[in-house]
């Protein structure tokens, strides 16, 4: 199979097949202004910066409870994942909802970013 | 912030941009950065070291000082920082990213002049040209031999990664010749992947000598590149010798590293257990589960980037859970990969039960070659958010 084709295919899938959130979010009672420690791990992964050419998805600007529901899905196993499903089973309800407030969520304060997904 | 690697760079910027800035100072006398990820591929052929270039020109961008000098002794009472051209640095916290040292003389023979015979290239650099030229200037038919260490050490899968994009190169250009690792442990990282891709992909090529099996190399003679093991002794045309290492030697200045070399902290904001006030990130740190990678480290480091800011306001900074993802090429189109999650656990950081692992033994090679996409989508990523 060729990069193309391989490209191509994935567009195809990309509903489906392999790539999706990394979200990291700290026990939903700390409910101060401090985003959760280690909240901005998604970013490992997830491009935040513009330019960066990558088949994962942005998370900046992203519905926030599509993205939670993408993390319990992953988690279910009802959505596969290339790595997602296996990161995913590492949170609970509570830290999957508290994504709300973390930083891989919200848009970058000082660059407007295109909302792009990039699948 | 002593040292501006994966671990110190992030930490920098995200105290920079975290809620309530501090004033940081990155202390680090090498530009540019030159990335470990990825290195293997320049060793294989499949990239310049110029792709794994990097400067400070953007963290400085952000309002961090750069101090362009080592670091050479700490004073924890005094909160003090002193650098090799004469400055002292006071602190209210000091995070160090010290990386790695090599042990020179761990492994008997295997010094710092050895090195330029049978290069490490565990540091990505001269080190890491040195390796490539001596395997281009290998006629087809030699020997090749890695040597990989016990555990700990960085990047645990980062030599039989290193095995497959070398195996790669010979198949490709010099089919005749032989490559072979002698191992001083019996088990490594994705070990299941490597052995079913090599096994499919570099048959006969390839021979991985497991501890067991005579694997452990005792010594080497860099004038005859020879290794020497309990069961024999291997002359090799091209000797890869990853030795043992410990954390960065101003950990050991600081008096944050323990008799074991390495850097024991807290799970939760990654201070040292043997010094207050110095915080541990990345490769130098006894992080219990985590492995010593580049997202380790950039995970660590934003972890603690917002512990120190809590603290620093009188807080207490909550549990954290931390990730890492480690993508390995086997070929320049067959990638494998293992995450996990982490948290504080007895101590330490311990797997999130039922979470993480590697790549399915079963996948389809359209996988392979997904995760070999997402490889270099990572590297461009992860480099973009830190140098960027």
């Amino acid at each position: 199979m060729s990069v193309a084709d391989l490209r191509s295919s994935r567009r195809s899938r990309a509903k489906s097949l392999l790539i999706g959130f990394v979200v990291i979010a700290a026990a939903a009672a700390d409910a101060s202004a401090e985003p959760p420690a280690g909240a901005a791990s998604c970013t490992g992964c997830h491009p935040a910066r513009p330019g960066v050419a990558s088949p994962v998805v942005r998370l900046s600007g992203l519905d926030k409870a599509a993205i939670v529901k993408a993390m319990q899905d992953f988690r279910s196993g009802t959505r596969p994942g290339a790595v997602m499903d296996r990161i995913a089973k590492g949170f609970t309800d509570d830290e999957i909802q508290a994504i709300r407030r973390s930083r891989c969520a919200r848009p970058r304060r000082s660059r407007s970013e295109p909302r792009r997904a990039s699948w | 912030m002593i040292g501006g690697g994966f671990a110190g760079a992030s930490c920098a910027r995200a105290l920079r941009h975290s809620d309530r800035p501090v004033a940081v100072t990155l202390v680090e006398p090498t530009t540019p950065f030159v990335a470990c990820p990825f290195s293997n591929a320049v060793i294989g052929g499949l990239r310049e070291l110029s792709a794994q270039q990097f400067t400070y020109d953007r963290v400085a961008a952000d309002g961090i000082t750069i101090a362009r000098s080592a670091a050479t002794a700490v004073d924890a009472a005094a909160k003090s920082v002193t650098l090799a051209d004469g400055t002292r640095l006071t602190y209210d916290r000091l995070v160090m990213g010290p990386g790695i040292d090599i042990r020179w003389g761990a492994l008997s023979g295997y010094d710092e002049a050895a090195a330029a015979e049978m290069p490490h290239a565990w540091k990505a650099g001269e080190q890491t040209l040195l390796l490539r030229r001596q395997l281009e200037a290998m006629p087809d038919g030699g020997v090749v031999v890695i040597a990989a260490p016990a555990n700990p050490f960085r990047c645990p899968p980062g030599p039989y990664e290193r095995a497959s994009l070398i195996a790669n190169y010979l198949k490709t250009k010099k089919p005749k010749s032989k490559l072979i690792v002698l191992d001083a442990k019996d088990a490594f990282s994705k070990q299941k992947l490597f052995q079913q891709a090599w096994a499919e992909l570099y048959p006969g090529l390839l021979e991985w000598v497991p501890l067991s099996k005579g694997g452990k190399v005792n010594s080497v003679e860099p004038a005859t590149r020879t290794l020497v093991t309990d069961f024999g002794r291997h002359k090799a045309d091209v000797a890869n010798v990853i030795p043992p290492q410990q954390a960065g030697r101003i950990a050991d200045v600081a008096g944050v590293a323990d008799r074991s070399g390495w850097c024991p902290i807290d799970p939760v904001t990654f201070e040292s257990k043997l010094v207050p006030g110095i915080h541990v990130i990345g490769d130098a740190a006894i992080a219990g589960a985590m492995p010593k990678s580049a997202f380790a480290a950039n995970s660590q480091a934003k972890t603690c980037a917002a512990a120190v800011v809590r603290l620093l306001a009188g807080g207490t900074p909550s549990a954290p859970k931390l990730l890492n993802t480690c993508y390995s090429l086997v070929a320049p189109d067959y990638g494998i990969s293992v995450a996990g999650v982490y948290a504080p656990s007895g101590g330490q950081l311990a797997d999130v039960p039922g979470s993480g692992g590697v790549s399915s033994p079963e996948a389809p090679r359209a996988t392979r070659q997904l995760e070999a996409v997402l490889a270099e989508a990572w590297f461009r990523t992860i480099t973009s958010e830190v140098f960027g």
